[in-house]
């Protein structure tokens, strides 16, 4: 009785915020589900004399989201480039990034561990992967340093001694005694660089301009590419119907050809037995012809499509006058 | 924290062992957020052990004369597990683990039959609440004592399951040299979230009989065990982990004994250290308690002739170094022992031809393993193992062991 009341109160409040579960937690996290997290912390990872960011600053969810969204990422030995985050991802961290960085100190930063469903990731081990950061606002730069990125995120590691750290201000050297994570490297875009921290590059560290017009651009530009690929692909699909259509109604022409052919052979070789079927052919001449007119237009659009070259336009509209 | 395949062992036996959420190795299926995917491990090993004749005067069921080889699973069977997972669902996460134990051998006949030991079936419930465990897995007391030593994923002793004719495929790891065997038992269990650094757990257990020379039988009250730990890390980056895990259970004669004896409590206590310092790894543990039994917990040994609880104890010190080529050479040195103290009833059967009480088990165990790849391993095992009994006799026996695993 006692173990089902348990489970009853446990499962009941899941719901229920007091336990934190199905809403997120209020506090000392902005967002929390399980081991993922996005709060707002000292700041850290770096020299005793960290300066202060420009907290508290007002970046709104979309335009964080915008900002996110435009950071694409290649990794060492993959042929294309991936977005950094998903969708999912972008749409909880907008809303909780936007509200840590609008409560942050200006010796706090916000940090964050989020794990989704990263279709370039999945082969092995598991089909989610990590990204933990660390985000401040300083000299009127939005900072994201990024500790791990599309790490496989594994449930039942022990994360009270492997927590899911956020990148650090301070450059840590790859221990000989793990294995290093894939490199990877963020793809060039207008408002976005990467910081030189005591003449050491940080590719990890990103700095963004967060001005809205430089990333509605960024994303426009990303909105066209994706139309204009989409809309290449509708022409291409169009073009393989259009073909195909095309070679139904040559196969339907030859057929027919074929039949008159055969009738004109018929009646040549007996006039006078049948009459009355010589009548035929000298009715159906105009739609015959009309056919043949047709045909003929059709490999015109064909070759002015460049789907056939003029040889084979050649060698088509000679077959379809020795057909007449 | 860059999670490494080289950690692969330490997260495939949490997943097979300590139930969390499932662990997924490969994944062979899934969509719309819901995945399928598997993982396990075939191992084998050659053995060779070298043992003294039987003692007199003693109770002979705690060691064997024997000498011999074989070609068995270590400690573990081989593993074919299935994870299934839920979407994330209002702040829920559901998981599910179905595992197959299967043993390469049992008895050294030809035509020995095989072993098919299903340890794991549960579900879990994820939320920030916490997690609930609902199903077979391994019991919470002595679980850690188990999972942080090091012949779990070797061979440990071999003794007299040698040639075992049951379902023994496997050797028995440290079982009964520092710990006793917890084994996976149905359980409902509660685990709170992280707390600055501790966990708590709390599972009521489907209750066992409380058996040895005579067996309380009837149960009318689930097990209760329980563990409280803490990790965090110190230093540069040195891990430290705690645990202290407890387990009571009543059971009642039936029809009582002669003497009036009518009921049984067995209660156990535990606690444990794993300090990880650059290569180093030094851990402890013990366990003390009553009708807890020998090797294996409550239904064997735990009571005497005359219904009353035995006192068992025990420890493992552990120490292991791992070299910085990537983890793949880790050499490690153990000693563990399980002391048990005489009844009144077991002093007669000093006189009788029950023969005298088992005293003492213990083994030092070396251990060598080599990561040829993430999915590769080799391992060789030297261990010494000494028995002692109440009348002042003892029992040796050397055993070598050579393995080999592949784990996805």
């Amino acid at each position: 009785m006692v173990l089902i009341t348990l489970i009853a109160l446990l499962l009941a409040g899941c719901g229920n915020p007091l336990l934190g579960g199905g809403k997120s937690e209020s506090s000392p996290n902005i967002w929390k589900h399980r081991d993922q997290f996005v709060r707002v912390e000292a700041q850290g990872g770096g020299d005793s004399k960290i300066p202060m960011n420009d907290h508290p600053a007002n970046l709104s969810p979309d335009l964080i989201q915008n900002m996110f969204g435009s950071v694409d990422v290649q990794f060492e030995g993959q042929g294309d480039s991936v977005p950094m985050f998903t969708h999912n991802e972008l749409e909880i961290l907008g809303n909780a990034i936007s509200a840590g960085l609008s409560t942050a100190k200006p010796q706090e930063d916000v940090t964050f561990a989020i794990a989704g469903i990263h279709r370039d990731f999945i082969s092995f081990a598991t089909d989610r992967a990590t990204i933990t950061g660390r985000v401040f606002l300083k000299d009127g730069m939005l900072n994201l340093i990024i500790g791990d990125l599309h790490v496989p995120y594994v449930d039942n590691v022990e994360r009270r001694l492997y927590p899911l750290e956020p990148g650090s201000r301070q450059y840590v050297a790859p221990s000989p005694r793990m294995k290093a994570p894939r490199a990877w490297k963020v793809i060039p875009e207008a408002g976005l660089s990467t910081k030189t921290s005591n003449g050491i590059e940080r590719p990890d560290w990103l700095v963004m301009n967060p001005d809205p017009k430089l990333w509605q651009t960024a994303l426009a530009e990303r909105k066209e590419a994706k139309e204009t690929a989409r809309d290449a692909f509708r022409e291409a699909s169009q073009v393989r119907e259009t073909s195909t259509q095309l070679e139904a109604e040559q196969l339907k022409l030859r057929t027919e050809l074929q039949e008159m052919k055969q009738t004109i052979q018929e009646l040549q070789q007996a006039p006078a037995a049948a009459p009355a079927a010589v009548k035929a052919p000298a009715t159906q001449a105009p739609e015959v012809m009309t056919k043949i007119e047709e045909r003929l237009q059709t490999l015109q659009r064909l070759k002015s499509k460049g789907l056939i070259t003029d040889q084979e336009f050649q060698a088509k509209r000679q077959e379809i006058l020795d057909g007449i | 924290m860059r999670f490494t395949k080289i950690s692969v062992l330490a997260v495939l036996a949490a997943g097979m062992f300590f139930a969390s959420n499932a662990s997924a190795a490969i994944v062979i299926g899934g969509a719309d957020g819901w995945s399928f995917s598997t993982d396990g491990m075939i191992n084998l090993f050659g053995t060779y052990q070298n043992a003294d004749d039987l003692p007199t005067g003693v109770n002979t069921n705690y060691a064997t004369d024997e000498d011999g080889f074989r070609l068995k699973n270590g400690f573990l069977p081989n593993i074919l597990a299935f994870n299934i997972k839920a979407p994330t669902m209002n702040g829920l996460d559901l998981g599910a683990r179905i595992g197959f134990y299967p043993s390469a051998a049992t008895a050294n006949q030809k035509n020995a039959g095989s072993a098919l030991d299903m340890r794991e079936i549960f579900f879990t419930v994820d939320g920030n609440f916490g997690q609930l465990m609902i199903g077979k897995g391994l019991s919470l007391f002595l679980g850690q004592n188990l999972l942080t030593e090091q012949t779990l994923m070797g061979a440990g002793q071999i003794g007299s399951v040698l040639n075992f004719s049951d379902v023994f495929g496997v050797t028995l790891g440290r079982v009964g040299y520092g710990y006793l065997y917890p084994n996976f038992n149905s359980q409902v269990r509660y685990t709170t979230p992280d707390m600055g650094g501790f966990k708590l757990a709390v599972g009521l257990y489907d209750p066992s009989i409380i058996g040895g020379d005579a067996t309380a039988t009837e149960t009318k009250l689930p097990r209760v065990e329980a563990e409280l730990s803490y990790a965090g890390s110190f230093g540069d980056g040195n891990t430290l982990k705690l645990y202290t895990n407890g387990m009571w259970q009543e059971a009642d004669f039936k029809p009582s004994l002669a003497n009036g004896e009518d009921d049984v409590t067995a209660w156990g206590i535990s606690g444990g250290i794993v300090a990880g310092m650059g290569g180093f790894e030094l851990s402890a543990s013990a366990f003390t308690g009553e009708a807890l039994g020998t090797s294996l917990l409550l239904d064997t040994d735990s009571l005497d002739a005359a219904g009353e609880e035995r006192e068992t104890w025990g420890y493992i010190a552990q120490l292991t170094y791992t070299m910085a080529n990537e983890g793949k050479t880790k050499f490690g040195v153990s000693y563990g022992v399980n002391e048990m103290d005489e009844t009144d009833a077991d002093k007669l059967d000093r006189t009788t031809a029950t023969g005298a009480w088992i005293e003492s088990q213990a083994m030092l165990t070396f251990m060598v393993t080599q990561d040829i790849t993430p999915n590769l391993k080799l391992l060789g095992e030297l261990s010494f193992i000494e028995h002692e009994w109440h009348n002042g006799n003892d029992w040796n026996a050397e055993q070598l062991s050579i393995g080999t695993f592949f784990l996805w």
